[in-house]
């Protein structure tokens, strides 16, 4: 397997995806297919990808280091930087055009949906998480830390992670 | 790393290292996905150091979900670039990556070498919710800053406003439409309804 076509396919992923796990469906289906990765180094990749700090995305630096070692990883991640940077493109269009009303307003409900989704998608966490007296008391302690804006977010989650540990059976 | 001082708009003065630090801290600390990561960013970028307000920030967050790739290094980008140019956005990504990248790396290092813990799930349990609080949190945040910017505009603004989140929520939830159509739907929704607002208000000059 080539460096660069190993590339392409992580960049082609990327490309036409937006958000941490766009870029799946794509690469289930080339590695997958080409026999380059397994569904458990998918499973484990996913997973550590949401422990890891930085975004969630960096699970497909995961996936090269368990398909491809650390040569894979950097594949990876050379593939991942690429694609973020054509937002300045986006960013110019729309500091060119912005003074449109409608372009304005277009960006204003985009605004919008992208908050009420972030709540759905809590909340839908929230319900598979299970919503127990344990659970609802981590959000509003966690809620609550946070609006003291004195409270460091890695102390945040260490405390949800201790609860977890003691109160789990 | 060169002394060249950064002035932003409303924070202190700062050179590429310090930036550099800055950045460093965030990765090295953003553990628990993207929610706690964009929580950490906001934190930082808006209520300390103040490169932008909160509009801003929902505004280039917004941009980022339309945009290709990964979300918060699409975000990270815009923002190296409003504080510094070319070299803001290469010390602000290589800031944040450089930490992170090599504990993931590390991570799936061990992880591939010895057996699942335990104590992880467990304390996964907890770190969940913690997660969704400060996602609550941080959108909260976002949402009153754009509700305030539509207020400003009229009632009826505040209202549509309100109306476009509810319809994009039941979208999601009941009618279970794609992501990416329903922000472009509020998107062009919002834009026609600014389009017609800034009609009539022409009219009545």
């Amino acid at each position: 397997m080539s460096p660069l076509l190993l590339f392409w396919i992580y960049l082609k992923a990327s490309l036409f995806s937006t958000g941490g796990f766009g870029n799946l469906p794509s690469l289930h289906t080339d590695l997958i297919g080409h026999g380059l990765a397994s569904e458990n180094q998918f499973v484990g990749a996913m997973a550590i990808g949401q422990i890891s700090p930085g975004p969630s995305g960096l699970w497909v630096v995961c996936l090269g280091y368990l398909t491809c070692g650390l040569s894979g990883s950097l594949i990876a991640l050379g593939a991942i930087i690429l694609p973020p940077l054509l937002i300045i493109g986006v960013d110019r269009i729309y500091t060119k055009a912005n003074k449109h009303p409608a372009v304005e307003g277009f960006a204003h409900g985009l605004g919008l949906a992208v908050v009420s989704i972030g709540f759905v998608i809590l909340f839908q966490m929230l319900y598979k998480e299970g919503i127990d007296i344990f659970s609802v008391v981590i959000v509003l302690i966690s809620m609550a830390l946070m609006a003291t804006r004195k409270a460091p977010i890695l102390m945040i989650l260490a405390i949800g992670g201790i609860a977890g540990i003691f109160m789990t059976h | 790393m060169q002394q060249t001082v950064i002035k932003s708009d409303n924070s202190s003065h700062m050179n590429f290292a310090t930036l550099f630090k800055v950045w460093f801290t965030i990765g090295i600390q953003s553990f628990g996905g993207g929610m706690a990561t964009l929580s950490l960013i906001r934190t930082i970028a808006v209520e300390r150091e103040k490169w932008l307000s909160d509009i801003e920030f929902a505004r280039y967050w917004s941009l980022c979900q339309v945009a290709p790739g990964i979300n918060l290094l699409a975000l990270t980008t815009l923002l190296g670039r409003r504080i510094a140019g070319i070299r803001g956005i290469v010390v602000c990504l290589a800031g944040l990556l450089f930490p992170s990248v090599t504990i993931t790396i590390i991570l799936t290092a061990f992880y591939s070498q010895a057996t699942r813990f335990p104590l992880m799930t467990k304390a996964m349990h907890g770190i969940m919710p913690a997660t969704i609080g400060l996602g609550i949190y941080t959108l909260a945040n976002m949402t009153i800053s754009l509700l305030k910017e539509s207020q400003s505009a009229g009632k009826q603004g505040l209202y549509i406003s309100i109306g476009v989140c509810i319809a994009a929520a039941c979208a999601m939830l009941i009618l279970n439409l794609q992501v990416f159509a329903i922000l472009i739907i509020s998107g062009l929704v919002y834009a026609f309804y600014q389009w017609r607002a800034s009609i009539k208000e022409k009219e009545t000059e």
